[in-house]
């Protein structure tokens, strides 16, 4: 059998002499590449692997629990925080702040430029961990509710997740012990404890400390 | 309409996804013992016994190879009583899907009566595949060995 | 200079520091006599312009007398007869000054004309005269009146040069400068100007009547001014007299009466004039007489002042050539006593020199006990016990008179020494002819092992030369084989390198094969999940299809994945092709070095074989070679000892040899000793030593 090698030849990895490459930019969105890439499942399989499927689907498939729903986590300062998935539009690496003078104070840090859209960005830190040090923020989560969207910088996320929603127990009566005053619930995921905000307390907060 | 493609010999095919429960790897089978020569094996699909007929043995009558892209696409069927079933269906190169519109189709206009499922054609960009009609795939004797057999295996 | 200064005799030497303290004091001298010499020729000066002015005196008295007796109405012609021929003398008198000494003075009339004076030339002023003499009968009174005033204007002048030109007016002691003040300055003025009011006296009294109140500022002047001032002025001269050079007893006593008389007889004519011009009945010529003795008083105030100046200048002359004499003896008795001292130091060295001197010929001589008297006789207290004084030359004749001591005790014991050297002389010469003999024998002995030896030595030599050749031949093969032993040790080596270079690549390569079969494994796995990616995507897009319009952005999600799936995959065939292409290269290289290693081995052993062949036949080589060496060093040895017996005989029989011309020289020597013995005793008894007198 011939291996299809045209990306070499004449693609962007040859010679870029292909017709078609001025269309496509580049190799990979040329169905070409496409074939080329699937000659490797051509390969013979192995009878380890046949029994092991066999194995596996001879299972009954896991279903979810209805009532589970899916949040974001993610980490501000040492605490864990989750937001549901459903006020989130998108995720992105740490972008350039443009402060606005006479606003940006220590939430409020600016307008960051997010895919062509400039949106209000947010530090929530002295909000979710008052009193913590400055936080090392490193993504920006772009967060929706009704017309209002802020961009919060956090230090790391930890992914989409559902969580059952048995297992959320509610926060401590305390409030030294709460992670925050926003959040309305804890749950523990991989030994770690996250913090289940309150949308409706978060985004107002959020609007509060943008407000004059 | 979505089509998910799959190679019999040097052809494309199609079948509407639709009718596709799931494409799963080629699974070790067990023997259908007495079915037809086309039929690869039986599969135990969550606990169901599933009927797996390899595609390309009943269009050119040599057995599908084991290969990576050799997959198991399990569709609904419907038998000739109304139950309905759920039909493992053995292809190679199971490895990508094709939209289109039904308007698209043209009738390769060759009838081939002992090929019913044999559908309408259409043209991929500069490629051409042929559906196949999942419900003309068994003949009704078939449907009842096979069923049956599943029967007796759960 | 010390060379020099060592070459002169001790009263040489002494007149030459004589000599040198002399130059100062004669350069010292010098300026005084000088310094001395000038003030005295200031003063010399000085008289002669006195001489001069006292003549100059009588004119300025005798010419307006002259005119006034020719203006009287009736000349007495007895008196004018007299004012001429004062006149003619004083002028006479003076030019024989100007005469001589004119030139010193710059009064003659070269000096004058260069100082643009020359209406002050004193034979002008002759010449004038006699014109006046000569053309009186024929003048017009104030023609005559003109001359007389020309003359006296010519006279003023020449006082006044001379008073500058001969120091007068620069004299350094207060009472001669009050006396010039007075000859030279006021008494002058004063006299000019009676001369003047008694002419217009005159002038009133002939009828030709004039402002008589003209004559008050004449009668103050006189009065107030000049009176006054001559009055300070002798005053002074006498007070300051005593402070310059003692007082002159002619100043203090001629003096006070003329001025006095001056003073009173200017006062008494002043008192006139003044009364003149207030009566004016008075008679001018009533004063006439007074004036005339007003006027010959100050002459005479005039000539004494002159002369006593001329009394102090020879005083303060006298004053400094006492001085000068005083300075030129001192400085010649100084130097008289210097020479002398010079002297009697000269002779107190050199007269105990000469009999240290005749003392030192003595001893020269072998006379000690004459030398010893000398220096009794010298008297400086050596003899008697006395001790006269401690200076150097005491200090030598004691020197001098140990030293003879310790030469006669030093006599008497060469004496006796000489004695004793004569006896060993003599046993020493008796020794040596002995040993002259023995050594004759030696010597033929000596002479007949030498030739014996020479022979066995050139026979060893040429047998050394045969072994030598022998030895490098042999040298040279060992040499050779070591070289090829070398060679081939080289060789081996680099073969060994070689063998252990293809083992290092071969473990290379094989750690390559491992590491591109884990690689290997790794594309296994990205195939297996590019592969479940694939069918994940399919499912997804199958799942959204059937979730229809809800599930439209979710089959876009599922295309994407099935993108990075066949990317994955297109990444995992490269690298698996690339892994393929590098396992076939490192097959082949493993084989190729396999091959090369047997070939190396085979060349290596092959090598050793060789190597073990050289080593055998070099061991031989290099057996032989200090064998060679050894005989080689034997015969060697053997040539050696030979020529060193040689050596050692010529040594021998040169040193018989010697020893004979030894012995025949020492011999001599004995003979010399002996010979000088004698001499030294008869040398030593010239000696007269005073034990054996």
């Amino acid at each position: 059998m011939t291996l299809l090698r045209c990306y070499k030849t004449i693609g962007v990895f040859g010679d870029s002499t292909c017709s078609k490459l001025p269309g496509l930019v580049h190799c990979r969105n040329c169905p070409e590449y496409a074939r080329a890439g699937r000659q490797l499942f051509d390969r013979p399989l192995a009878q380890a692997e046949l029994e092991q499927w066999a194995e596996l689907f001879s299972r009954e498939k896991e279903v979810e629990p209805a009532d589970m729903f899916s949040v974001v986590i993610f980490r501000v300062g040492s605490e864990w925080f989750a937001l549901k998935t459903a006020f989130f539009q998108e995720v992105t690496d740490l972008r350039p702040v443009h402060t606005v003078p006479y606003r940006s104070g220590a939430v409020f840090k600016g307008i960051a430029n997010i895919n062509g859209e400039l949106l209000l960005c947010i530090d929530p830190a002295p909000v979710l961990t008052p009193g913590a040090g400055p936080a090392e923020c490193r993504r920006m989560m772009v967060t929706a509710k009704d017309n209002s969207r802020f961009v919060l910088m956090v230090e790391e996320i930890m992914g989409v997740h559902r969580i059952p929603a048995g297992a959320v127990s509610p926060a401590p009566a305390t409030v030294a012990k709460s992670p925050s005053a926003l959040t309305t619930g804890i749950f523990s995921i991989d030994t770690r404890t996250v913090g289940l905000l309150d949308e409706a307390d978060l985004f107002a907060t959020l609007s509060g400390s943008i407000s004059p | 309409m979505l089509l998910v493609v799959f190679q019999i010999a040097h052809d494309r095919f199609g079948l509407d996804a639709a009718q596709v429960v799931e494409v799963v790897p080629l699974v070790a089978l067990k023997q259908a013992h007495g079915a037809p020569g086309y039929t690869a094996g039986l599969f135990n699909y969550r606990g169901s016994v599933v009927p797996v007929i390899d595609l390309t043995a009943l269009i050119t009558g040599t057995p599908c190879p084991r290969l990576l892209s050799t997959r198991i696409m399990l569709v609904t069927y419907t038998d000739a009583a109304g139950a309905q079933h759920v039909l493992g269906l053995l292809a190679e190169r199971v490895l990508e899907t094709v939209t289109c519109s039904p308007q698209d189709f043209q009738s390769p206009g060759i009838a081939s009566p002992e090929a019913p499922y044999m559908g309408d054609m259409l043209v991929d960009g500069d490629q051409m595949l042929r559906r196949i009609t999942v419900q003309e795939l068994l003949p009704p004797s078939v449907q009842e060995l096979l069923f049956a057999a599943c029967g007796e295996a759960s | 200079m010390k060379t020099f200064l060592n070459r002169l005799s001790l009263s040489q030497r002494l007149l030459l520091s004589s000599l040198a303290f002399t130059l100062p004091i004669a350069v010292l001298l010098f300026f005084v006599v000088t310094g001395f010499q000038y003030n005295v020729s200031f003063a010399q000066k000085e008289i002669l312009g006195c001489g001069l002015i006292r003549q100059l005196g009588q004119l300025v008295e005798l010419i307006p007398q002259h005119q006034r007796l020719l203006a009287e109405p009736a000349p007495r012609q007895a008196e004018l007869q007299a004012a001429s021929k004062g006149i003619d003398e004083a002028l006479a008198i003076f030019l024989g000054d100007v005469q001589r000494s004119g030139a010193l003075l710059q009064i003659d009339a070269d000096s004058l004309k260069a100082a643009e004076m020359g209406y002050l030339d004193p034979a002008a002023l002759a010449e004038g005269w006699r014109k006046l003499k000569d053309d009186l009968k024929s003048m017009e009174p104030a023609e005559r009146t003109l001359a007389h005033t020309a003359l006296l204007d010519t006279v003023q002048g020449l006082i006044k040069r001379i008073s500058e030109v001969s120091n007068m007016v620069l004299d350094p002691n207060l009472d001669s400068y009050y006396l010039m003040d007075a000859a030279v300055s006021a008494l002058p003025a004063a006299q000019g100007r009676l001369a003047e009011v008694l002419q217009q006296l005159q002038d009133a009294g002939a009828g030709r009547e004039a402002d008589r109140s003209g004559f008050l500022p004449f009668a103050v002047i006189l009065r107030d001014i000049d009176r006054s001032r001559i009055k300070n002025i002798t005053a002074a001269a006498l007070r300051e007299d005593k402070n310059f050079y003692g007082v002159s007893p002619s100043l203090q006593e001629n003096l006070p009466p003329r001025a006095a008389q001056y003073e009173s007889t200017l006062r008494i004519f002043t008192n006139a004039l003044v009364s003149l011009t207030q009566n004016s009945a008075a008679e001018p010529s009533k004063l006439m007489p007074i004036g005339e003795s007003a006027v010959a008083a100050g002459t005479q105030l005039w000539q004494t002042s002159i002369d006593e100046l001329q009394i102090l200048l020879h005083i303060r002359i006298a004053f400094y050539r006492t001085r000068l004499l005083a300075a030129l003896g001192l400085c010649l008795l100084a130097l008289i006593m210097s020479a002398a001292c010079a002297v009697l130091i000269a002779r107190g060295i050199t007269v105990p020199l000469v009999r240290v001197m005749t003392a030192a010929g003595d001893i020269a001589a072998g006379n000690l006990a004459l030398a010893r008297e000398d220096l009794c006789a010298a008297g400086m207290g050596l003899c008697d016990g006395k001790q006269a004084s401690r200076n150097e030359i005491a200090l030598l004749f004691e020197a001098i008179t140990a030293m003879i001591a310790n030469l006669e005790s030093l006599l008497s014991q060469v004496q006796k020494s000489g004695i004793q050297v004569n006896v060993s002389t003599t046993q020493i010469a008796a020794s040596v002819r002995e040993l002259q003999a023995t050594v004759a024998e030696q010597a033929a002995s000596t002479s007949q092992v030498n030739a014996t030896s020479r022979g066995m030595s050139e026979t060893a030599g040429d047998l050394d030369q045969t072994m030598g050749m022998v030895t490098s031949i042999a040298r040279d093969a060992a040499d050779l084989a070591s070289g090829g032993m070398d060679n081939i040790a080289q060789i081996t080596d680099a073969m060994q390198g070689l063998l252990d270079a293809a083992g290092e690549i071969s473990s290379t390569l094989h750690t390559i094969n491992e590491k591109t079969q884990t690689i290997t494994r790794v594309i296994t796995t990205i195939t297996a999940i590019a592969n479940r990616t694939n069918l994940l995507s399919l499912n997804a897009a199958i799942e959204a299809e059937k979730a229809g319009e809800s599930g439209k952005g979710f089959s876009v999600v599922a295309r994407e994945i099935r993108h990075l799936a066949d990317q994955t995959a297109v990444a995992a065939l490269d690298i698996d092709e690339m892994i393929t292409a590098m396992e076939q290269s490192v097959q082949q290289g493993v084989g190729d070095v396999q091959t090369y290693i047997l070939r190396a081995q085979t060349g290596s052993e092959k090598i050793t074989l060789i190597s073990r062949d050289v080593a055998t036949i070099l061991g031989y080589t290099r057996d032989l070679g200090p064998q060679c060496d050894m005989v080689n060093s034997g015969m060697q040895t053997l040539a050696q000892s030979s020529s060193q017996i040689m050596l050692a005989m010529d040594q021998l029989s040169q040193t018989a040899g010697h020893s004979r011309d030894s012995i025949t020289e020492f011999m001599k020597v004995a003979d010399q000793l002996n010979d000088a013995v004698q001499s030294m005793q008869s040398e030593v008894a010239r000696f007269s030593l005073r034990g054996q007198e």
